[in-house]
Parts: C-alpha cells; structure tokens; sequence
C-alpha cells in the first residue's frame, strides 16, 4: 500500500512538472472590414462571394513559437442598410479554405435577425485552423440566404473575424 | 459526278472532325462541370461553381425543402458538429475541392450526404456534355455508389 502511494505521488509531481514546463500562450488577431461583394442582378436564394486574405503569423506572435492550434472564436457580419435591408437576409454560412486545404465550414447563423445590421454567426469550436493561417493565403467564403432579388443593385456585406491562436515556445 | 463525291467526302470530314474537336475539348476543359445538375432521384438541384481552381456544389433547389417534422426550411440536423446544425441544406456545398485531372475527370473532392451527417471521397466523370457520373466511395472507389446526374439546361452541341 505504501509502495502504491509513493508511486502515486511521484505520478502527481511529474504531471505537474510536466504542465507547468508547457505553457501555452493565447493571442487574438481580429480581422476587420473584410468585403464581400455580390454583384447585380442577385436572385433570391444563396448567393456566394470569396475573400482572400493572409496573415503572417510570425509578424503577429513572433519567432521561435509553435501553433497548437487556431479557432475562430467570433465572426460577425455587417449589412449596409441602403443596399440590404437586414430583412432581406434568411441565414449566412461561413467556410474557410485554402488551395492545398478542404474547405470547411466554421461559422452560421440562421435565422438572420431582421431587425438588426450586424449579423452574430455561430462558429465552430472543433476546428483547428492552423494549417488554414499558416499557409501563403486563404479564403473565406459567405453564402447569405438573399429573400428578395436585387436586379440594379449590388450589394456589399462586411465582415469581422476574430482568431484565436494557442502557442508554445519551441 | 466525281466532284459532287469529292465534296461531300471533304463535308462528311470536316464535320467529323469539328465532332471530334468539341468532344475533345469538353474532355480536356475543367470548366465543363459548370452548371446545375440533377441527382437520378430528383430530389435536389446542385449548381456546380468554381473558386480558384477548384470546383464546388451547392444545392440551390430541394424538392422538399421543408422538414416534415418541424415544418421549417431543411438544415444539416445531422452534422457531427453541433454548433453548424442549423445549417441550412439550401445552399449547402456537398460537393467540395474537386480538382480537374483532364479526359473529363475531377477528383481528389468530397460528396456530403445530410441524410446522415457522413462525407464520402469522390471521383466525378463527364460521361457527355449532359451527364455525368458521380461515385462516392469510401477508402477506394471499389467500396462506392455510381450515380448519374443530369444537366438541366441542355447544351447544344455545335
């Protein structure tokens, strides 16, 4: 008995030491007014529009630092009121990918509130994105649920992204 | 007598070979997926799209879009991610990062199946300018289901 308890805790101390020697660090990157453009005539239905962006990871949190991983932790859309009212929208849906990664969904809200401007998506939180910011570029992809048509006029949704990145030093 | 022949022979030959040309040409152009296409069962329609140098489908039209359980529009009620459940299937890219090999075959993509939240690997083939094979298979193409989707505008050869 007395043996199982020392080696017990020498378990515990060891995975104590073993924690505490791997700290891992958090640090936010916010993406802001990123544009999505549909262009005219848009019909009724989803509609899809592509942004491709880059972030370059070792300006942003150093050098010498290994990702754990990546998850997006708010994504928000803003609609501009002269071109779409917030009733016009049924539901956005988010998807992220890059030319040597599959592309995934991360993010969705439906129903859209009608009453308001900014759109609050629901993201993923089993999602590592890692391999998505580490590469040379990725892309976000919107697809808004559009209720009415749009014959003359394009329009232009906006969106916010928020990152969170888990690091350690290598 | 002899001309007439030997014009109509230059004719026949002229439009084989301006067959051939097309037929040729869908085969060796990835951007001949392009389109909307129907499942053999009728029950969706999928518009097939591009971004970058992939190719991508989404359900633009549901037979029956709405749940017979809650009455509302269809969402992906299956996705083993419960934070993208409410989904919905109108919209919904269940084709995804199809990359053109040539001889009118796009692979190395994914089929989803909301049915039952699984994806599938994937091969599609042009069969002609109005058909195509899709066969979702699992681990190698052996262990898959073949079927034969439809253009919905026709194209017009010539």
């Amino acid at each position: 008995m007395k043996t199982i308890q020392r080696y017990s805790l020498l378990f515990l101390y060891l995975a104590v030491l073993i924690s505490c020697s791997t700290k891992t660090d958090l640090k936010t990157i916010t993406l802001s007014n990123i544009n999505f453009e549909f262009e005219a005539p848009i019909y009724s239905g989803p509609n899809s529009a592509t942004a491709e962006l880059s972030i370059d990871l070792s300006k942003e949190i150093g050098e010498g630092f290994e990702i754990k991983d990546v998850k997006l932790k708010n994504a928000s859309i803003v609609t501009d009121s002269t071109t779409v009212p917030a009733d016009n929208l049924q539901s956005i849906t988010l998807q992220i990918g890059s030319s040597n990664q599959p592309l995934i969904s991360i993010g969705v809200i439906n129903p859209t509130i009608p009453t308001s401007l900014n759109q609050q998506l629901t993201t993923s939180n089993d999602k590592n994105l890692s391999s998505y910011l580490l590469g040379k570029s990725f892309y976000l992809v919107l697809d808004p649920d559009f209720i009415n048509d749009s014959e003359e006029t394009s329009i232009r949704l906006e969106g916010t992204f928020e990152f969170e990145i888990h690091y350690t030093n290598k | 007598m002899k001309n007439v022949f030997n014009k109509l022979f230059a004719l026949n030959l002229f439009s084989l070979m301006l067959l051939l040309t097309f037929s040729v040409s869908a085969q060796n152009d990835g951007d001949a997926l392009l389109g909307v296409w129907e499942p053999s069962n009728g029950k969706a329609r999928v518009k097939i799209d591009k971004i970058g140098d992939k190719y991508f489908g989404r359900i633009v039209w549901l037979k029956e879009p709405k749940d017979p359980n809650t009455g509302e529009p269809k969402v992906d009620k299956n996705n083993p991610d419960v934070s993208l459940r409410s989904t919905p299937l109108r919209g919904y890219r269940m084709l995804k990062d199809f990359v053109f090999k040539g001889d009118g075959v796009w692979e190395e993509g994914t089929i989803y199946d909301p049915e039952n939240g699984n994806n599938y690997s994937c091969i599609i083939k042009l069969k002609d300018d109005n058909t195509l094979d899709i066969r979702g298979f699992i681990g190698i193409q052996t262990f898959g289901r073949t079927d034969e989707w439809k253009r919905l505008i026709i194209k017009k050869k010539g």
